[in-house]
């Protein structure tokens, strides 16, 4: 395993979109110190900024320090695992295609944005856009799972094309918009989940959401046989939840009959 | 001595009137005629100018010490301008964004991923049977717009026109319809009016859906409808589900939408490096992120260590946060006469205003480019002259 400590304290901008396991898989510590990457403007090599710690750049690497200002940490990743003692910053895991990222913290803009495969865990809150599409892109994430304990920000899975996010605090307004398909749940939302969704499924636990589009038609409520299948996929994925329980009824909404009509709304009722 | 100068160009706001009268009397503009009362704010009382020595060595220094530099302004700025700013962004390894409003930013995305029919405000004027200002009213910031776009006194195409506004509040310009839309509640306006169009059913009970159902009625039924949007249209998410109906009226007649801003200043950045803001240069090439790359999250998060402002105009538009941070950080300043600052600049340098000092080409707020002229033989530099200076020493102090 390698561990990479920050050495000096910085609110600059650092990008580490390169320093992906797999990509450091095989190479020699000292290879590893005189990769470059960028501060600021500036192009340095990675011993200037962080102590290297281990003997052979394996499939594992945990990064520690305060790295809030740090940009792509994980992105493009295909396997391996990455571990962030504290918060991360921007970028976390976009695009990547699978392997595993932990992130005892919090995180910033994009988390997962775009991802196709693998495996997210945020200890903390994460801000906008999480798993959603870059700007001007027409899908958000394609795959994989993004767990987060704390809040998310607006804009969460927006335009998503598959895989899952599960929010175990509150969602901000936005939620799931112009969602393509997949799946995502959380405590309690802001404005307008699921606004522009075609397909897909949004489910609100804890049953309190700022308002719904008019374009949202209100099915029934009752008890769902699909809600507790995503709950104990959710559970084996240790992201503790009680949306196994079948006898928990929703308020489900059909939307939004602007685009197809065929995503579903579940919202926890009281 | 006393001068007049016909058919002035006034860049006070986005509407760009090419028919002010200029009188200058004692070496200063005592009066305009046929001007609204921004422009007469902007023009009345301008002088020629003295030119005040900013270091441009400093400034230089400044910016190529930096390890993250940030360029920012430039509302209201002329092509020339953007241009140089641009190459000197490219030189430093900095981040450029432009000062603009928060729907105009929102629109920008918006377009990005939906796009947008859009027209000149010729069209509005001379062809447009229905007219809907969502979300804006242009009476304080575009006060001409009315007179020469909306109801001219001369219109080539005979037939009716109506004006409807959906607002928070009712506009002060006579409308023919208005309908109170709160702007949290604008995405739901939208989405029914939208769904009527596509004749998709929604509950009866929905708030206002007799009115909107009535504005549905009228804009399929209009030959030629043009909706203007500002800045209590609301977000992304808003501006999109607004093209997404411009898109679908198109399906039936002719619509499109124009955002009621100033000046543009993204042209000249969108054709030199594709992206139209949040630019950065860091890694010599142009990369785009309207998250990261935001002026005002870059200072909210201490993410930059120099900072250059290139016109104060739209800097209101940063949080109280960034605007404190660019009082504790090294700051250059490029303006025009008589700008007042919060902020205390390491170096002031003062440059010419486009179309008083100096002449210049400008985007209106449609997008039609248009030349301005000087009322005065000015000593103060261009700012392009200014911007371009700063890069001569900059590329001095690497040699």
């Amino acid at each position: 395993m390698l561990i990479l400590t920050l050495k000096n304290e910085t609110t600059l901008p650092m990008n580490l979109g390169g320093l992906a396991p797999d990509r450091l898989a095989g190479k020699s510590v000292k290879e590893i110190e005189r990769i470059p990457v960028w501060l600021g403007n500036r192009e340095l090599p990675l011993a200037d900024m962080f102590t290297i710690e281990g003997t052979r750049g394996e499939n594992e690497i945990t990064w520690a320090g305060d790295l809030h200002s740090a940009v792509g940490i994980g992105a493009g990743m295909k396997s391996g695992f990455v571990h962030v003692k504290g918060d991360a910053g921007s970028d976390v895991g976009l695009g990547m295609w699978g392997g595993e990222i932990e992130i005892t913290g919090s995180a910033l803009d994009n988390l997962g944005a775009e991802m196709r495969g693998g495996l997210i865990r945020v200890r903390g809150s994460v801000a906008i856009n999480t798993g959603g599409a870059l700007p001007g892109s027409r899908r958000g994430m394609t795959g994989g799972t993004i767990l987060i304990d704390g809040n998310a920000g607006d804009f969460t899975g927006r335009r998503m094309r598959r895989g899952m996010i599960a929010v175990r605090g509150d969602s901000g307004n936005f939620l799931g918009h112009s969602m393509i398909a997949g799946t995502i749940t959380s405590g309690n939302c802001g404005l307008y989940p699921g606004a522009e969704m075609s397909r897909g499924t949004i489910c609100v636990t804890e049953g309190e959401v700022t308002k719904i589009a008019p374009t949202f038609n209100q099915a029934c409520t009752a008890p769902t046989p699909v809600l507790p299948l995503i709950g104990i996929e959710l559970q084996s994925l240790e992201f503790a939840n009680d949306l196994w329980r079948a006898s928990r009824r929703w308020q489900q909404f059909s939307g939004d009959m602007i685009v197809s009509g065929r995503g579903e709304l579940f919202i926890a009722s009281h | 001595m006393k001068t007049t100068i016909e058919n002035a160009t006034c860049a006070a706001c986005g509407c760009v009137c090419e028919d002010i009268t200029v009188h200058i009397s004692g070496g200063r503009v005592a009066e305009v005629s046929n001007a609204c009362p921004l422009c007469r704010a902007q023009l009345i009382g301008q002088v020629a100018g003295k030119p005040s020595p900013g270091d441009i060595t400093k400034a230089a220094e400044i910016l190529s010490n930096s390890k993250s530099p940030l360029i920012y302004g430039l509302a209201g700025s002329t092509v020339e301008a953007q241009r140089a700013a641009i190459s000197l962004a490219e030189a430093i390894g900095g981040t450029l964004d432009l000062a603009m409003p928060g729907f105009h930013r929102a629109a920008l995305q918006a377009l990005q991923t939906v796009g947008v029919s859009t027209c000149t405000l010729g069209e509005v004027r001379q062809r447009a049977d229905l007219i809907v200002f969502w979300g804006v009213d242009p009476t304080n910031t575009h006060p001409s717009f009315w007179e020469r776009f909306v109801r001219p006194k001369s219109r080539s195409l005979a037939g009716s026109r109506t004006i409807v506004s959906v607002d928070g509040t009712r506009p002060q310009l006579p409308v023919d319809e208005y309908l109170e839309v709160a702007p949290e509640d604008s995405l739901s306006a939208l989405s029914v009016l939208r769904a009527a169009i596509a004749s998709v059913p929604i509950s009866p009970s929905i708030p206002l859906s007799d009115e909107l159902e009535r504005l549905a009625g009228q804009l399929l039924n209009a030959h030629y409808s043009v909706f203007l949007f500002g800045p209590r249209t609301g977000g992304i998410a808003e501006i999109e589900s607004l093209f997404c109906l411009v898109r679908a009226l198109n399906n039936r007649s002719r619509c499109s939408a124009i955002g009621l801003g100033a000046t543009i200043c993204e042209n000249s950045l969108t054709w030199q490096t594709g992206f139209p803001c949040c630019v950065n240069f860091a890694q010599g090439y142009p990369s785009y992120d309207p998250l990261r790359f935001y002026a005002n999250r870059l200072l909210e998060r201490g993410e930059v260590d120099s900072v250059l402002v290139v016109q104060s105009e739209g800097i209101d538009e940063l949080s109280d946060l960034a605007r404190a941070q660019i009082t504790r950080l090294p700051t250059v300043y490029v303006g025009f006469p008589g700008s007042r600052l919060s902020f205390q600049p390491v170096v002031h340098i003062v440059a010419a205003r486009p179309g008083v000092h100096c002449g210049g080409t400008v985007f209106r707020m449609d997008g039609v480019p248009i030349g301005l002229r000087s009322l005065f033989k000015s000593p103060l530099p261009t700012t392009e002259a200014v911007l371009n200076a700063i890069q001569q020493g900059v590329i001095s102090s690497c040699i």
